[in-house]
């Protein structure tokens, strides 16, 4: 396996990982980027796969300044092991190649929080995130009615979104009422552009004639291998679907997210310190001011350390590579403390918007109710609530002891998609904090990775083999 | 799982959400930017089905109607889920590798088989 020497590695090439790179770069660091995607950006500046698609001009920047910058970005590289000191595996076409750096800056982001309803697993139901990608990067949309359900400020970004393009809008169904959204306009109103864009994703929705329902949640998919109908019901202030009141509208897609955990496997997996974060209802690393973790070298950035949205997470990204390069002797502590200072306040002052939507997302105790007992909840295993139910009442107290009953979590997502639902499951059955039930534990490989690749192409005579005597 | 029965017909570039809809098929649509440039061939479960070079897999496979890539332990089908390599439910044998296919870029003549890259 290669083996490539720098001195500082960022993993994840969206706002945070991005600016980190260009600003530990221009202290004079040599820097690795390594990214999943074809190219960077993130999710939320996804590149499109075609020219003839429009980018967004935030994205394109960034693409261009790292293209001339001296970083040495490398894409569609999945991070699968990462090792104290720091060492980091990664998997692509181009097999496996091993990175080393004293330092390193964590920013990978999150994954959709997709609570599941009966049917939900059915081809056709794509998370909103999942939309989103489907819009800004690959083109390609639902041609058929399409239900956009879930929370935040992405329902309307996707409903708006879709119908720009050509597909057509069932309903949308928004957890937040009004007075939800309306609580939140301080906080919008000191980002007017923000705000602007929101009212336009709205008027655009009511123009096209679609229903919004305010306070109503999915309770069913229908269909075999496609979907039929999407079935809504409406939800009390603490999101639990109500009994009565359900309507069954005609659709062909269900596109429905529940609000963004932090993906935290790589600081996890190298020992950083982590706190439950009882508001937003997720692990979350702790850091310090500096975007440093408690494992000296790693810092972290961007919604991966909680979600505080893209600007934010661009101020993060260039406070840790600042923080990297000054820890790394780049930069003298006077000029370290003028850059440091301004890049905070900038940070503070996005983070205050982002987390006003994030507050808006957080997840009320009711929602689990949508997931009935024959939901499935883990879809790599088939695993569904009354499996998780019986495991938690017949003693696992923890999610690692439900893994190991149920296999709930041990597919190939390795949990990622059902963990933070599975983890709430037997939390409720015990009357406990979700908190109390733990994580699962996390092991290498983070990514799966084919046995073949990790191989290699070398030939039977390049294995060290003992000779044996007599000869 | 019927996935392969009308897979020759849907073989041929766009053809429209009317039509789509008409036939109760889910059909996805592409941005009419798209519908313009030039197309390729791969195979899926070797029929040859027109896609795009450069576009994504899952996304192209969805064009042309096939929306069950993977499939569950229980043999349930699954398809796109998170389009961000995450959830792993769009896996399918691509030039006879195990891949996402939300993560895998179209090229000309590649061969597809689904339903084979989940499950065991």
């Amino acid at each position: 396996m290669r083996n490539r020497a720098f001195d500082l590695i960022v993993v994840g090439a969206g706002p945070a990982g991005g600016e980190a790179a260009l600003e530990a770069a221009r202290h004079g660091l040599s820097v690795v980027l390594l990214d999943e995607n074809a190219a960077a950006g993130g999710q939320v500046h996804r590149a499109p796969t075609h020219p003839v698609l429009d980018a967004s001009a935030e994205g394109a920047a960034l693409r261009k300044r790292l293209a001339e910058s001296p970083v040495t970005h490398l894409a569609g590289r999945s991070v699968w092991h990462v090792e104290p000191g720091f060492s980091v595996s990664s998997i692509s076409s181009a097999g496996t190649e091993r990175f080393t750096a004293p330092w390193i800056v964590v920013a990978t982001g999150t994954v959709e929080r997709i609570v599941p309803v009966p049917g939900a697993a059915t081809p056709g139901v794509i998370g909103l995130a999942a939309a989103t990608i489907l819009l800004k990067a690959y083109g390609t949309v639902p041609a058929g009615p399409t239900v956009v359900a879930g929370v935040g400020p992405l329902v309307y970004a996707v409903a708006a979104g879709l119908l720009a393009a050509g597909g057509q809008v069932a309903a949308v169904a928004d957890l937040a009422s009004p007075g939800d959204w309306a609580r939140r306009l301080p906080a919008l109103a000191r980002r007017p552009a923000l705000l602007a864009q929101g009212m336009r994703w709205i008027s655009a929705v009511r123009r096209a004639g679609v229903s919004i329902r305010f306070r109503h949640t999915v309770a069913s998919v229908a269909g075999v291998g496609q979907v039929d109908a999407v079935t809504l019901a409406p939800v009390d202030q603490n999101w639990r679907p109500r009994p009565n009141g359900h309507q069954t509208v005609t659709a062909r897609a269900l596109a429905m997210g529940h609000g963004l955990v932090p993906a935290a496997e790589i600081a996890r997996a190298l020992g950083a310190d982590h706190r439950h974060d009882s508001v937003a209802g997720v692990l979350v690393p702790k850091i310090d001011p500096l975007q440093r973790s408690s494992v000296a070298g790693l810092y972290l950035a961007g919604d991966g350390t909680g979600i505080a949205g893209a600007d934010a997470a661009i101020h993060a990204g260039r406070l840790a590579g600042l923080t990297a390069a000054r820890d790394a002797g780049a930069l003298d502590d006077a000029a370290f403390e003028r850059a440091a200072g301004l890049i905070r306040k900038a940070r503070d002052r996005a983070a205050r918007v982002g987390g006003a939507m994030a507050q808006l997302m957080t997840q009320r105790p009711g929602l689990l109710d949508q997931v009935t007992q024959d939901t499935i909840v883990c879809r790599c295993e088939d695993v569904d609530r009354a499996m998780i139910e019986a495991a938690a009442t017949s003693g696992a107290r923890d999610v690692n002891q439900l893994k190991s009953t149920t296999r709930c979590g041990m597919g190939p997502c390795q949990g990622r998609m059902c963990g933070e639902v599975a983890a709430g499951l037997v939390a409720a059955c015990h009357g406990v904090d979700r908190s109390v039930v733990g994580h699962w534990t996390v092991r290498p490989p983070l990514r799966p990775v084919p046995l073949d690749v990790l191989l290699g192409d070398y030939a039977y005579d390049d294995i060290p083999k003992p000779t044996f005597e007599p000869r | 799982m019927a996935k392969n029965a009308t897979r020759a017909k849907l073989a041929r570039p766009n053809p429209g959400a009317t039509a789509a809809m008409a036939n109760d098929r889910p059909i996805w649509i592409r941005a009419p930017e798209l519908e313009r440039v030039a197309r390729c061939t791969i195979f899926v479960d070797d029929a040859a089905v027109s896609a795009i070079e450069g576009e994504c897999l899952a996304t192209a496979l969805a064009a042309s109607g096939s929306l069950n890539l993977g499939a569950s332990p229980a043999g349930r089908p699954r398809g796109m889920l998170c389009m961000m390599g995450t959830c792993q439910q769009c896996l399918a044998l691509i030039d006879g590798q195990r891949r996402v296919t939300c993560m895998v870029s179209v090229r000309d003549g590649m061969q597809v088989r689904l339903g084979e890259g989940g499950g065991r």
